[in-house]
């Protein structure tokens, strides 16, 4: 199929420690393609930064496990690529930025790819200053990486990686530890990056609901299998879609239903009033979209 | 408002931190904490929050204005003498991961500070069933999800039953059903007389379950506070580059005259007004939603 930049068929993985033999993926076929950005979702456990680890090379060349079936990058087998040739295809951010910080300086550590790379001082500057602004960390530049905060790291991770130009971007949890506007600037410059430069972002999160607006695609991961997958609003259901970036209205209408149908105590009424909270948020969502 | 009966468990005043690169991360904070408090603390990445704590358990020194813990200046103690009842949850659970199981590292803290036999295995037998890892005492750490580690963490630090614990974003990466379990966990050892502060980027967390927080911008405090008064002084928020919870804007929105701070809240909220205004006349708030 035309446009295919990656494919997992049968994706199995088993950790050589896990007691019970039980497997963190159990047969995952996924179908990314060019230009797609990919939310994957699911609960702890479900596999996601397994799958994540596997489809970038880092699982197990960097984690040992057992790996079978296939993942193709464009069309080849991920295990034929030479590591330095992976790296310019897909980049990775883990989820523990200390994983993968290194170096002095936060421009030392930025600047390592591009010196292994041979680019010129002048060159390495300038993209380091233009990424760095995009991420918000030009102030960082100067810092040592072990001063920065947990949310200042991951970001600076993120600034390493897209240094590297991949095509495609894996990244997990990387908002873990950034406060609410940090996420929400965050995914928004991926979504440029995504609608501009047509890169390919994979990402797993649990904040689904900021992902709702960002996300073409969402996989949902349950027991190292797929549950769903396919276009964000078709998976989900558009009304719900909406109604996820408001995660609390959501929960007070369900509670206000609940409630009602089920206690005497409570009058059937409230399910009205809970279901005005709901439509207030969906309806202000309607009106901007 | 501070209540005065509760003895200070932290006293914070006009502490300053600049760190050895020059960057001042703390400038003139003052601060109270109270036994019994769940302390919340907010504030955008970089604005001090994680270097002000780490003052509590002496991982750093004041470079101005002092830091007292139970009464004693924190500068004429140890870090072992303060962690003795500063406990410290950190942000990233392999910073303080060592051993090779599970069950080791629960049990490397009470052995340590020599807790009796059946207090130890009490408290234990309590966090590893509520956190959840009851099947992976003999797992090394290195083996568990990072969720697991954080738990872990979370575990051998309560283990020891330190008088404050001080948690860095307990709850990030977890769902909603652990983040629940976290918090419900943390609010029982308020209740038995343990102090927490919490640091968290999560408003609705915050909201629902600190009594008071301290709002934070640029290594200072601009508001400390209840909850409820904190989260309606949207002024002060937008200054700190914070917003409420959502369930608590929505109700702003409507023009409720109500600041919620949990879902539960308003539901209670809802159920009274159903009750005394009946069916048929479900009141002018109702008006203002449609």
């Amino acid at each position: 199929m035309t446009g295919l930049v990656l494919e997992t068929r049968d994706l199995r993985c088993v950790y050589p420690q896990t007691d019970n033999g039980s497997p963190a993926l159990a047969g995952v076929d996924l179908q990314v393609r060019e230009g797609d950005f990919i939310a994957v979702s699911g609960p702890n456990g479900a596999g996601k930064s397994t799958l994540l680890g596997c489809i970038s090379g880092v699982i197990p060349r960097l984690t040992p496990a057992q790996v079978n079936g296939s993942t193709l990058v464009r069309g080849q087998p991920i295990e034929g690529y030479a590591m330095p040739d992976l790296v310019r295809n897909i980049g990775v951010v883990l989820e523990d930025p200390d994983a993968q910080l290194f170096g002095a300086t936060v421009r030392q550590f930025l600047a390592f790819g591009l010196e292994l790379a041979g680019q010129s001082c002048e060159e390495m500057t300038r993209q380091i200053g233009q990424v760095a602004e995009k991420l918000g960390v030009s102030e960082l530049l100067e810092r040592r990486c072990q001063t920065l905060s947990g949310g200042e790291k991951q970001r600076v991770v993120v600034a390493s990686m897209l240094l590297m130009r991949p095509s495609i971007v894996v990244l997990d949890e990387p908002t873990s530890q950034l406060d609410p506007r940090g996420t929400r600037d965050l995914f928004a410059t991926l979504r440029l990056l995504n609608r501009e430069l047509g890169l390919t972002i994979i990402v797993s999160s649990h904040n689904l609901g900021e992902l709702a607006e960002m996300a073409t695609h969402l996989v949902v991961l349950e027991q190292g299998r797929v549950k769903a997958q396919g276009p964000f609003a078709e998976v989900l259901g558009l009304p719900l879609q909406r109604l996820l970036r408001y995660p609390q209205a959501t929960e007070l209408f369900i509670l206000c239903r609940d409630q009602a149908l089920t206690s005497e105590a409570v009058p059937p009424t409230t399910i009205r009033e809970g279901a005005r909270f709901l439509l207030r948020v969906s309806k202000k969502e309607m009106a901007q979209s | 408002m501070i209540n005065n009966h509760d003895p200070a468990v932290v006293e914070v005043k006009d502490l300053s931190h600049t760190y050895p690169s020059g960057v001042e991360a703390l400038k003139g904070v003052s601060l109270c904490v109270q036994q019994g408090d769940v302390f919340g603390i907010i504030g955008q990445n970089g604005c001090g929050k994680t270097t002000l704590v780490k003052h509590f358990n002496g991982l750093l020194r004041p470079t101005g204005g002092e830091v007292r813990v139970f009464g004693n200046n924190s500068k004429e103690k140890t870090i072992a003498e303060l962690s003795a009842d500063v406990g410290f949850v950190f942000q990233n659970p392999d910073f303080q991961l060592f051993l090779t199981s599970v069950e080791q590292e629960i049990n490397f803290g009470p052995n340590n500070i020599r807790m009796p036999e059946e207090e130890r295995r009490q408290i234990i037998e309590q966090l590893v069933s509520r956190l959840g890892l009851s099947e992976r005492m003999q797992s090394h750490p290195f083996e568990l999800t990072r969720l697991e580690r954080k738990m872990v963490s979370i575990a051998s630090v309560l283990a020891m039953k330190p008088r404050v614990v001080v948690f860095d974003e307990p709850t990030t990466g977890q769902d909603a059903v652990q983040t629940r379990a976290i918090m419900e966990l943390f609010r029982d050892f308020s209740r038995d007389g343990h102090t927490l502060i919490i640091v968290s980027h999560d408003m609705s967390l915050i909201a629902e379950y600190c009594n008071r927080v301290s709002v934070m911008k640029g290594g200072s405090v601009l508001a400390c506070d209840t909850p409820r008064t904190v989260f309606a002084d949207r002024s002060t928020l937008t200054l700190a580059g914070l917003e409420p919870p959502e369930i608590t804007q929505i109700a702003q929105q409507a023009r409720l005259d109500q600041i919620f701070l949990s879902v539960s809240e308003a539901f209670e909220w809802i159920i009274g007004e159903q009750r005394s205004c009946g069916p048929a006349t479900s009141g002018a708030s109702a008006a203002d939603f449609s």
